[in-house]
């Protein structure tokens, strides 16, 4: 015999009452575990993916769209860039670093990104295996491109038009994989890099002649500009520089990331007080379990008083008691988070956006420490209840 | 050796509980006779050591019970074992899982409750729920309980009064065997006049003047 036996005999006796008791509780917990981890690791994440990038450069439309489409490639990009503009933004003092970006296909989902080494230097990208490329048609992949494709140094692919999958195949111009990148936890994973110049071989053909040649060379286009700044006294005056231009709009990730979190925002919070009305009345639960237990129980107690137990004692059993039900609850919370968690994270990474694990981390340490602190304030009043309960008046009456 | 000087309890100003002083040697059970409301539950349980007197001492074994001291549960539950009317046997407990709370509550270790349920012809329902045994295999249940620490004192609350005579001579047996299988001194609160031959003591208690 132990307390452990003892309180869980006693919580055996109310199935019904005990599982509606953790099962609340157990949702509770687990729409904040879902929540948390969520929220923590997506705007963790946007971070990560918009550093060392204070400025998009792109056709004149949404800003945020253009942040979307260019730094976290999960949207369509408003338009496109003159080349022009880019050595316009690298002449300005006030500018560290241009990045030209050129989206228009993808390969299974994965945008096929035309750029510079310098993106991937930009998230620290290391090469995992082979070179970077040395001339067009010659392909990059981020680590879960090479992961989930299955492509190796030397494969060749062809991309496909649009930024998802389904449209028409580009068959005649073949990409060589040169190069299979570590993962970086960051967007880049996910792109396939190429050079600026591929993407509009792709989409250019062969000129049939130097005529030709000259005005394609003229039309050449970006689809954005991801600048660095030089010094801080630049973020007052280069995005009004890039505004006054006719066709170009300059967008800061940091503002647009507040603004996309503003409004997302809404939705969290109404899932965080969803989450608190579920504790909540879970605590009620809890509260009317254990106290109606006092009336079921009154003899049972007043027999451990009689067999020895203190005050104290009896007091502890039922604080005990609810402690093991938090604990279940906080167990069976943290599997069903988690297994939302991991539901979304597969069902992102086939929309070939945000990446995030279903794993434990210290904030949900936190929710488990919250848990058992409201359930130990749920069991206070029974519990200081059974342990003042008059033991011979009670036996008395039975 | 049970000593009961000048106890009496009130509730508020209505006293319930007048006793004339009487001794107990260690052998000499000893039946609380009286009719209904005359405090033999009241008595028994200030000798349980649940209720305090408003007045008055018990000793047993020369430690003084009342007044004056403030004895721990743990104090009382090793020295006085008690078989309740109702017999309370937790019912999410097996048989042998009831015996061993009294052990656990005063912090015996020992493997007495195994052997204590054998001896009294409960083998086989050791570990069955007290709902699936008959009321006689409760009663030894209880019993077996109230004796699991070797009490000094061993206290009964009308244990034949739902018997028929067959039974309530042999639930008598089995306490006196009970106090002989420990050593402690049998005190049984009873109206039930079949009974009271087998007591060589008895001790009367009047319904106290209001």
């Amino acid at each position: 015999m132990n307390a452990w036996r003892l309180v869980v005999a006693q919580l055996l006796r109310k199935p019904l009452q005990t599982t509606l008791a953790v099962v609340l509780l157990a949702l509770g917990i687990a729409t904040l575990v879902f929540v948390v981890l969520i929220q923590g690791q997506l705007s963790r994440q946007m971070t990560r993916d918009a550093q060392g990038i204070d400025l998009v450069v792109g056709a004149k439309g949404s800003p945020l769209q253009l942040v979307l489409s260019a730094v976290y490639h999960v949207d369509v990009p408003t338009g496109n860039v003159a080349l022009a503009a880019v050595d316009q933004l690298r002449a300005n003092r006030l500018v560290a670093q241009v990045i030209p970006v050129s989206l228009g296909d993808n390969f299974r989902g994965f945008r096929i990104v035309g750029t510079e080494p310098a993106l991937i230097e930009n998230y620290g990208g290391r090469l995992a295996a082979g070179a970077l490329w040395t001339a067009p048609m010659q392909a990059v992949l981020g680590a879960e491109v090479a992961l989930t494709t299955g492509l190796s140094i030397a494969s060749t692919f062809a991309g496909t038009h649009g930024l998802t999958e389904g449209g028409a195949t580009h068959e005649e111009s073949m990409y060589s994989v040169v190069g299979i990148l570590t993962p970086t936890g960051t967007v880049l994973d996910r792109l396939v890099i190429t050079d600026k110049s591929s993407v509009w071989r792709v989409h250019e053909g062969q000129p049939a002649d130097a005529d030709e040649r000259a005005i394609l060379l003229a039309d050449r286009e970006v689809t954005a500009l991801l600048v660095r700044y030089a010094s801080p006294l630049a973020a007052a005056i280069v995005p009004r520089q890039v505004n006054a231009e006719n066709r170009l709009m300059a967008a800061s990730p940091a503002s647009e990331l507040a603004r996309l979190f503003a409004v997302v925002g809404v939705g969290i919070n109404t899932m965080r007080v969803f989450a608190a009305v579920l504790i909540a009345s879970s605590l009620l639960a809890l509260f009317v379990t254990l106290y109606s237990a006092l009336e079921e129980r009154r003899y049972d107690i007043a027999v451990m008083r009689l067999l020895g137990a203190s005050r104290g004692r009896i007091a502890g059993l039922m604080l005990f008691e609810a402690w093991l039900l938090a604990l279940a609850a906080i167990i069976l919370g943290l599997l069903i988070g988690l297994g939302a968690v991991a539901v979304v994270a597969t069902r992102l990474a086939q929309a070939r956006a945000f990446s995030v694990t279903a794993h434990v981390t210290p904030d949900l340490l936190w929710i488990g420490i919250v848990a058992l602190m409201t359930s130990t304030i749920a069991a206070l009043l029974p519990a200081w209840r059974a342990g003042r309960m008059d033991v011979a008046q009670t036996l008395a009456k039975g | 050796m049970l000593t009961v000087r000048a106890v009496t309890h009130s509730y508020g100003n209505r006293l319930v509980l007048a006793v004339a002083d009487f001794e107990l040697a260690r052998d000499e059970h000893c039946a609380l006779m009286g009719s209904s409301g005359a405090g033999k539950t009241t008595l028994l349980h200030v000798l349980a050591g649940i209720l305090r007197p408003t007045a008055g001492s018990v000793t047993l074994d020369d430690e003084v019970l009342y007044p004056l001291v403030e004895r721990s549960d743990r104090w009382r539950a090793s020295r006085v074992g008690v078989i309740p009317q109702m017999l309370h046997l937790l019912p999410s407990l097996s048989a042998l899982e009831n015996v061993r709370l009294a052990q656990y509550f005063i912090g015996n270790d020992s493997d007495t409750a195994r052997t204590l349920l054998r001896d009294l012809g409960l083998q086989a329902q050791m570990h069955a729920r007290p709902e699936r045994l008959s009321v006689g295999e409760r009663q030894r249940v209880a019993i077996a309980r109230a004796i699991v620490n070797k009490p000094r004192l061993l206290l009964a609350d009308e244990p034949t009064s739902s018997l028929d005579d067959a039974n309530a001579a042999r639930a008598v047996e089995l306490l006196f065997e009970a106090a002989h299988m420990t050593g402690a001194l049998l005190v049984v609160a009873t109206h039930d006049a079949r009974i009271r031959e087998r007591f060589a003591r008895q001790v009367h208690l009047n319904r106290a003047p209001s």
